[in-house]
Parts: C-alpha cells; sequence; structure tokens
C-alpha cells in the first residue's frame, strides 16, 4: 500500500511538468499577445492609442522574448515560488489568487455539503421507496437542475427575486456592507445573498448524485446478503447504513478527486453572471486577455489540486472498499 | 350554429390582421425628458438648425472670481480642518480657485453617488466621471475647449510656443504645493528617459522633433515645439500630460532620486523599477498616489472588493459661483460587475444614481423606460457623436490580389450601396429610430457634408447592377452569382463583432439583398480581439463596426473614418500603418489618400483655428469622392438614466469616447436634492 503511494506521488511530478507545458503552450495559442489584445481592446473602444505608446509597452513588458525562453524563464520562476506579475491587474499574481481564495472557498464548501446533504438522503430514500411519489418529485426536481443551464438558471432566480422581492441580489453582499466589518448583520446580508449561487450550482450536482446513488444502491438492495442480514433480525435502517449504502458509494468517493480543484475553481460562468468576487472571473479575464503570468499560474494550481485531489480519493477508496485493498496488495 | 362560429372566427382573424397591419411601428415613447433638441433622433427628414459654432477659448480671459472670504466648504472637512488634519479652506483652495458655473443652481453637500463598472478593466469608468483634469478640458458640447487645470494657456504667434500658466496656490490631494517642479519631473524624468518612454508620444512631437519644456517660474512653463502646431491644445484637452506625475511622491520610485529604486522594486514582486514606477503612478491601482481629481479611489481597482469608493478630495481646486468648494457630493460608489447582467438589475432596483454606460443601449431602453416609477428615476436622451451606427469597411488593402482590386473598384462600392435597403434594416433592427445614411460629419454641424451624407444610399436594384456591370462583373454563374476575373463567384465575407448584437443582424438583412444583384455575402460574427488581429494583418475582406468622427471636435480628432491615419484604422490598415510610421512600414497609398494625408499634416500646424477647419473641410470632400465606405445609418440616441433627486445632470449628453462623457459636463457640481 505504501509503494502504491508513493508511486503515485512520483509520477505526480511528469504529470505536473506536461499540464504546465500543454497549458503554456494553448494560453499563448490565440494570435498576438497580451498586448496586442489590450491595443486592440482599446482601439475598439474609440480610445486614442498612438504608435508609440505601443512602442513603450512593449520595452515596459519585456514582451520581445521567443517563446521557449520564455516559458523556462516562466517554469523556473514558479519552482522558486514566484508566480508572477499579472499584466492585466498590474499586481502580483500570489497576491490577486489569495485574496479571493477565502471566499471561493467558502462558496464551494456551502455548495458541496449543500449537494451532499440534499443528495444521499433523498438518494437512498429514492432507492428504498423506489417507484413512490416522493420518489419521483425528487428525482424530477434533480433533472430540473440537471437540464437547465446554469447560468440561465442565476439569471432567472435573480429576476425573480427582483420581481417579487424587490431585491437585486448580484454579488455576495451589498454595496453597503462590502467594506464594512464583519457583525452579525453582515452575515446575514451574506446568507441573503448565498442562497442564489448555492441552489444553482448545488441543484446540479444534487441530480447527478441522486440517480447514481438510487441505481447503485438498487443493485446492492436486492443482493442475498441484505436479506439474511433482515432475516437474522438486524433493523432495517442499520442494514441498509452499514452494507448496501457503503457499497453505493463507490463511485462517489472516486469523484472527491475534483472537488478539490472545484473548491478552489468555484464556476466560472455562474461566478461571472452572478457577478462573485470568486477566482473563476479571475481565470476567464485572464485568459481573455492573454495574461499569460495569471492564467498560467491559475491552471498549473488546479491541475496540481486535481492531480493531488486525485491520489486522496485513491487513498479513501482503498481505505472503504477491501476489494480494492487487496487488489493493491498485489 | 356550425356556420356562424366560422364567420365570426373569419372576421376575427381579418380583424387581428387589420390591426397588425395598421399598428405603426414602434414609435419612442415619449421620456419625461424635455423634446430632444437634435432633429437626428426621430425618423423624420433632418432639417438644418443653425450649424454650431465651433469655439476655443485659452486665451488668458478674465476669470470669474470669488472673494476669499466667501469661501465654504462641506461639513466633513470643516470638521477636520477645526480638529487641524487639514488647513483651512482659504489655504486648501489655490488663490484663483477655477470658477464652476453650474448647470442649473447651486447645490448642497451630501450624498453617495451609486455606479457600476463591468469586469477588470474598466478604468474609462473612472475617467470618465473623476479622471479628467487636463491642463484643458472639453467644453460640453464637444465644440471647443476650455483652461482647466491652466488658469491660462497661449499661443504666441505662429503657434510654436505655448506659454502655461498654472494656478498659484493649488494643491495636490495629499496637501503638497503643486508646481512647475511637477511638469519638470515629467518632461525631464519620464518623457525624456529612455527606460520609461521609449518614443515620445506624437502628441509632443512636431516637426520630426521633441517638445522642449521650460519652466518660468514656479507657475508658469512654456512648451517650445521646432515648428507650427496649431493643433496641440486640442490634443491637450485629451491628454493628461504633463500634470499627473506628483514629483514629491514618486521621487522615491525613480532609480535618478532614489538609488534604492530598483530594489524596492523587486522585493515588491515587480519585474524592473519601471513597472513598479508605473504601476505606481496609476491612480486605480496605487490609491496612495496625490491626484488632482475630485474623488480619489479608496482601494485598488483589481482587487478581489466588488465595491470601490472614491472619496472627496479636501484639496480640490474648483468653487461654484457662491464660493462653495465642490464637489458637492461625498462620494462616488463603484460595483464591479462581472457582467451586464448584474449591473442592469441594480439599475433597475435603483441602485445606480446617475450612469448611461454599459447599459444604455435601444435594446434594454423599454425595460428601463417600465422600471422609472419603481426604480425612482427618469430617461434622458444621450445623442451620439457617431459619423454612422454600422459601416461595412473593406479592407482596402487585404492580402488577396483579386479581392484588392475589386474592392478599390469604386463602381464595386457603388453597385453595394445601392444594393442595400437601409429603411427595411432600420425599421427592424434599429427600431425605426434612425436616417439612411453613409459616414459622414453630423449633419446639423459645422462640417455637414450633403454629398457625403446622402450618396448612394437610395435602395436601387438596377442602380446597383448598373455599377456592378459597370465594374465588369458581367459574367454571371449558373446560380445567378457574378464571377470575378479569375472565375470565382464574387464571395465576400463580413467579420462582425459580438460587441454589436445588431449587426449581425442587419448584415443578415444585407446578405438578401446582395445576393439579388449576385453577389455572396458570408457573415461571419466572432469576438473582438480575434476580429482587430485578423484586420490588423490585413486577413479581413469586410471589417463591420461603427464609425467615430461624427459629431463636435470629434471630426479633426478622430479622422479614421475618412482616411486612414493609424495602424488600427478601419479601412486600409496598410496604408494607416503607412501614414503613422511615416512611410518606414505599411503600403503607399493612392494618390487621393496621400492628398488627405498630407492636408491633415498641414492642419496640425495651422495656428488659426478657422484655418484648420477650412483643411478638414477639404479633407471631407476628397473623402466623399473617394467614397471608402459602405454605411447604414446614423446613430441613433441611446438614453441614460438619472434618480429623482440627482439634480445639476444636463438634461441629454453627447456621447463620444474622446469626449469623454460625461466629464465635460463637470460631475463635481451634480448634487442631491435633500
Amino acid at each position: 500500500m505504501l509503494r502504491y503511494i508513493l508511486k503515485r506521488i512520483l509520477l505526480m511530478v511528469p504529470t505536473l511538468f506536461v499540464i504546465s507545458v500543454i497549458a503554456f503552450i494553448v494560453i499563448q495559442l490565440p494570435p498576438g499577445d497580451f498586448l496586442t489584445s489590450y491595443i486592440n481592446n482599446r482601439a475598439a473602444e474609440g480610445t486614442l492609442i498612438s504608435n508609440e505608446e505601443i512602442t513603450n509597452l512593449r520595452m515596459q513588458y519585456g514582451m520581445d522574448k521567443p517563446m521557449i525562453n520564455q516559458y523556462f524563464i516562466w517554469i523556473g520562476s514558479i519552482l522558486k515560488g514566484d508566480y508572477g506579475y499579472s499584466f492585466l491587474y498590474r499586481r502580483p499574481v500570489s497576491e490577486l489568487i489569495w485574496e479571493r481564495l477565502v471566499l471561493t472557498f467558502v462558496i464551494s464548501l456551502v455548495t458541496l455539503l449543500f449537494t451532499w446533504v440534499i443528495a444521499f438522503p433523498v438518494g437512498i430514500f429514492s432507492a428504498v421507496k423506489q417507484y413512490s411519489l416522493g420518489d419521483y418529485v425528487a428525482t424530477a426536481f434533480g433533472f430540473l437542475g440537471l437540464s437547465i443551464p446554469n447560468f440561465l438558471f442565476a439569471l432567472v432566480l435573480m429576476v425573480l427575486a427582483f420581481q417579487y422581492f424587490g431585491l437585486s441580489l448580484s454579488g455576495l453582499f451589498s454595496p453597503d456592507y462590502v467594506e464594512a466589518p464583519w457583525s452579525l448583520a453582515k452575515v446575514g446580508n451574506l446568507l441573503q445573498h448565498l442562497w442564489i449561487p448555492v441552489i444553482v450550482l448545488g441543484l446540479s450536482g444534487t441530480a447527478g448524485m441522486i440517480r447514481t446513488m438510487r441505481a447503485n444502491l438498487l443493485d446492492e438492495l436486492h443482493k442475498p446478503y441484505v436479506t439474511t442480514a433482515r432475516a437474522k433480525g438486524q433493523s432495517k435502517f442499520k442494514t441498509l447504513l452499514r452494507y448496501p449504502v457503503r457499497a453505493a458509494l463507490n463511485p462517489f468517493v472516486s469523484t472527491i478527486g475534483y472537488t478539490l480543484p472545484n473548491l478552489v475553481s468555484g464556476s466560472i460562468i455562474v461566478s461571472v453572471v452572478l457577478s462573485l468576487p470568486t477566482t473563476g472571473p479571475l481565470l476567464l479575464a485572464s485568459l481573455m486577455a492573454q495574461d499569460m503570468y495569471l492564467a498560467g499560474a491559475y491552471v498549473l494550481l488546479l491541475s496540481s489540486l486535481t492531480v493531488v485531489g486525485t491520489l486522496v480519493s485513491d487513498i479513501l477508496l482503498a481505505w472503504l472498499d477491501p476489494r480494492i485493498r487487496l487488489s493493491l496488495r498485489g | 350554429m356550425k356556420a356562424s362560429i366560422r364567420i365570426v372566427v373569419t372576421l376575427m382573424f381579418v380583424l387581428v390582421m387589420v390591426v397588425t397591419a395598421c399598428t405603426p411601428a414602434a414609435t419612442p415613447v415619449a421620456t419625461t425628458a424635455p423634446a430632444q433638441s437634435t432633429a437626428t433622433t426621430a425618423a423624420k427628414p433632418a432639417e438644418p438648425t443653425a450649424t454650431k459654432q465651433l469655439a476655443v477659448v485659452a486665451t488668458a480671459t478674465v476669470l470669474p472670481t470669488v472673494a476669499a472670504s466667501k469661501y465654504k466648504e462641506a461639513p466633513a472637512l470643516t470638521e477636520l480642518a477645526k480638529s487641524g488634519k487639514v488647513p483651512a479652506v482659504t489655504d486648501r483652495l489655490p488663490q484663483i480657485p477655477m470658477v464652476v458655473k453650474p448647470t442649473d443652481k447651486v447645490g448642497t453637500y451630501g450624498g453617495t453617488w451609486r455606479m457600476g463598472a463591468v469586469g477588470g478593466a474598466d478604468q474609462l469608468s473612472f475617467q470618465r466621471i473623476f479622471a479628467y483634469e487636463p491642463l484643458l478640458r472639453w467644453t460640453a458640447d464637444y465644440s471647443g475647449y476650455l483652461p482647466n487645470v491652466a488658469e491660462s494657456f497661449v499661443a504666441n504667434a505662429d503657434s510654436s510656443e505655448y506659454t502655461v500658466k498654472l494656478r498659484k496656490g493649488m494643491k495636490w490631494s495629499d496637501g503638497k504645493p503643486f508646481t512647475t517642479e511637477d511638469v519638470r519631473f515629467w518632461f525631464e524624468d519620464v518623457l525624456l528617459n529612455k527606460d520609461i518612454t521609449a518614443k515620445p508620444d506624437s502628441i509632443f512631437v512636431a516637426n520630426g522633433k521633441t517638445v522642449e519644456v521650460k519652466i518660468i517660474d514656479e507657475t508658469s512653463f512654456t512648451f517650445k515645439f521646432a515648428g507650427p502646431y496649431g493643433f496641440f491644445p486640442l490634443r491637450m484637452a485629451y491628454n493628461a500630460a504633463p500634470i499627473n506625475y506628483p514629483a514629491a511622491y514618486l521621487k522615491q520610485f525613480h532609480t535618478k532620486y532614489n538609488p534604492d529604486a530598483a530594489k524596492k522594486a523587486t522585493d515588491a514582486g515587480a519585474k524592473s523599477w519601471v513597472e513598479y514606477f508605473t504601476q505606481k503612478a496609476t491612480y486605480y491601482t496605487n490609491v496612495e498616489l496625490p491626484t488632482l481629481y475630485a474623488w480619489n479611489l479608496t482601494t485598488p481597482y483589481g482587487g478581489a472588493s466588488s465595491v470601490l469608493t472614491a472619496e472627496r478630495n479636501p484639496y480640490y481646486w474648483k468653487v461654484d459661483p457662491e464660493g462653495n468648494q465642490l464637489p458637492y457630493i461625498d462620494k462616488v460608489q463603484y460595483t464591479i460587475h462581472q457582467s451586464v447582467d448584474t449591473l442592469v438589475l441594480q439599475a433597475l432596483n435603483g441602485e445606480v444614481d446617475m450612469q448611461y454606460r454599459h447599459f444604455g443601449t435601444l435594446n434594454n431602453k423599454s425595460i428601463f423606460f417600465d422600471s422609472q416609477q419603481k426604480g425612482g428615476f427618469k430617461l434622458f436622451p444621450v445623442t451620439s457623436a457617431l459619423a454612422n451606427t454600422q459601416c461595412i469597411y473593406p479592407t482596402l488593402t487585404t492580402k488577396d490580389p483579386v479581392t484588392r482590386a475589386l474592392l478599390q473598384n469604386k463602381d464595386f462600392r457603388i453597385g453595394l450601396s445601392y444594393a442595400i435597403n437601409r429603411k427595411e434594416i432600420i425599421d427592424l433592427v434599429y427600431f425605426g429610430q434612425a436616417n439612411p445614411q453613409q459616414v459622414a460629419p453630423d449633419v446639423n454641424g459645422p462640417f455637414a457634408n450633403k454629398q457625403m451624407a446622402t450618396q448612394y444610399t437610395e435602395f436601387s436594384l438596377d442602380k446597383a447592377n448598373a455599377a456592378l456591370d459597370k465594374a465588369g462583373l458581367t459574367k454571371k454563374d449558373a446560380e445567378g452569382f457574378r464571377l470575378r476575373s479569375d472565375g470565382k463567384r464574387v464571395s465576400l465575407t463580413v467579420e462582425v463583432s459580438t460587441t454589436f448584437p445588431n449587426h449581425a443582424d442587419a448584415l443578415n438583412l444585407v446578405k438578401v439583398t446582395w445576393k439579388k444583384v449576385g453577389v455572396d455575402l458570408n457573415v461571419k460574427v466572432e469576438d473582438r480581439t480575434i476580429q482587430w488581429e485578423r484586420k490588423a494583418a490585413n486577413e479581413t475582406e469586410l471589417f463591420d463596426w461603427q464609425a467615430g468622427g461624427g459629431g463636435g471636435l470629434d471630426v479633426m480628432l478622430n479622422p479614421q473614418a475618412y482616411f486612414p491615419d493609424r495602424a488600427s484604422a478601419w479601412f486600409a490598415p496598410a496604408w494607416g500603418d503607412w501614414y503613422a510610421t511615416r512611410g518606414a512600414k505599411g503600403e503607399e497609398p493612392p494618390a487621393e489618400m496621400k492628398k488627405m494625408m498630407e492636408l491633415y499634416d498641414q492642419l496640425q500646424t495651422q495656428p488659426k483655428f478657422e484655418d484648420q477647419v477650412k483643411l478638414m473641410k477639404d479633407i471631407l470632400q476628397i473623402s466623399a469622392d473617394y467614397f471608402p465606405a459602405i454605411c447604414i445609418a446614423n446613430d441613433p440616441d441611446v438614453f441614460g438614466i438619472v434618480k429623482n433627486n440627482m439634480m445639476n445632470v444636463p438634461k441629454t449628453l453627447l456621447e463620444s469616447a474622446t469626449l469623454l462623457t460625461p466629464a465635460p459636463t463637470n460631475p463635481e457640481q451634480y448634487f442631491f436634492a435633500k
């Protein structure tokens, strides 16, 4: 088991290296670079930008070296812990990401908990009381959340809140509370704004989980060992939780790997539509402006978290399921 | 029974048909703002009103002054002055503060002006409200300029030397004196410093030589050019230099004055001292930078905070005619949105006090009109200084030789223009709110050129076919499309940006009518960065965009709709590049283009404003005869919103990127009624 873990950790290094090369290439792929898109945007807005200004900017930003050199300079500084300077925001990249990390984490964590808290019991209920009215209702809501695009759902909820409650619920705080120190009122304001992103993001995840849980559990519930346990006198509830549910949890634990990067990136499009001050819009803005350092550092961060998260979920799976533990031993 | 039901249903059907046929086209519902003054808005033929006179006021006229004993200030500042944190108001204001005439009446202090910005690169939202304090400022109707930071700005006889007098006793927002030392710092340590400025901006270059700035005393200095440069003041009304570098503060970041500057920069994470210096000298990334603005940001732009507040500058150097120190409003608060939708929602809910940027479009007009009562605001018209709302610019310097020859053929362009049903497009896409027009200066303005505005706007398939035949495209293929000289079908791609959703709709209508005269059009919608990238590389065939340079002084400052004056010009980028680099790059243009470029060079040297105007009119006539672009209609009015309790906001605004609307309307004198 230990050897397995060590081997995986060693494999992470080349994986991350390949990812960094691909990320670098892809970010630089669109024609031009940060400066040309900056200049084109200014020109498109009608601002008079002169040739001399362009020359000055080019000199200031040092965008005159060939691609390969730029890559190694970049990777070298990342390894030293220096994530570079964002051209778009004119600040160090680490500052930019760090500022938004806490809030992003909070939203994603609350969404995750919301999804699990709803999906598990409802999924179990759906399986146990198969084809009942409750099953159908739960499934219908789940599919509703799954089929409506997230951003459309967010817009609809915002419009409904505006029309019927007279609230404009954009962002995470009302303008008066953004800079104010933390207080009970501020928490209340946050909760008032938080429910839209949590519901929008949570509902679609819930549907998938409910159906998977339901399907897996149905498979398990009809197996002989369940009948045996019941025949031997164990209560329904205990039987349910100790054996079939544990087996049905397999697919969930294996996807935990992806929740780690999701916690950090949140959902980009919904964040943009709802104007949430999270890291998602930061990535979008940096990609559109071809801000190499910000976009590159961000993508690397997400990839590292994914790789680490996958390892964590594999370990968790091994812990949860003896069958996998045995297969790992050789 | 059955028969009568059938009759009733048929009658209802007929009734419905009749009603829908007779309903007039959606006319603009009267807004609560008074009747619009320009006739270009309603769909009536434009009647020539008295042509606006262009006026420039730059000489040392006697300014209205207020006795120092009458100065008054905001209550919060009185408190600060009492506790000694800031000096008394008479010491904070310069000896001769600028007197701003209020739009309606003298105002009262207080309130927070809430607005919205979108995205992470919306600095223009600040520049258009408070970060506009150049030496000279535009008049609100874009007809001229006035002294602003400069008390006077006088040219010598041949306009090669300008003497500028600053205001004695004026201070930066941190209380330090604002003197010509700041101008010298800009000139010697920024403009002439090769690390910071590789090449001085062409604004400060005449006859190929950079300007010489000579300091006379604490408040006066001169700009000395190597030749006549009558256009200089117009350029200065749009330029932040030379008074945007507070010397006392910035010296600590400059290697000439602080040997540790380079180390300071790398410690802070910057790549070089120049980068750190530039970041420190930018008001929206460094909020400690002293400025001359009415309000100053308290948190930097680009941080995680989704609300930015700009607070009153105690040392602001303007007063109203009764001696009240401006601004009236205490704070300007920006909510940073990631998409326009949340901004629209906030505005509908009455949480935006006055704004038109981002959401004031024709498509949104109806929902804002409906929400006036609920939101507590009213709509006001915003007229456009654009020369046209939608133009199809042929890329006359496109790479493919056959396409290029075709596009450069005037008869071809004439034919294409005749084959556009402008009335239909205006009714269907622009809500009937415009008139058919080619790219041209404001038809009611001093540069109006009737030929330019109305030529080839008629919708006539016969004339179109005749012109296209004259262009040599007489052969047609089996489907009726004309064939080029190389035997291929005449097929053009027009690249249109997602920034203008209405344009793509209009182009699809153009496609239908062009097909009737045998021209195949592909409408390609793409992101604007790709579109501009491809145009810069001369890879586009037809490029769809608006046309600036229509109203007020924009005609002279932004002439790229008439001839290409820069590499990013809308048609013929290669010729624009040739002009901008003085022949070093790009392609040599044909004779007519070169003539316009020569005249424009001459224009910039003319000392007398009337001579500049005359040369511009000559350029316009040459451009009208050349007919480079095929355009649809004049730009319809859009709208802005203002809360019912916000006063001194003008009844209409003239929008132009160079005018930086609404800054020239003096937002520092807007106020909230109690």
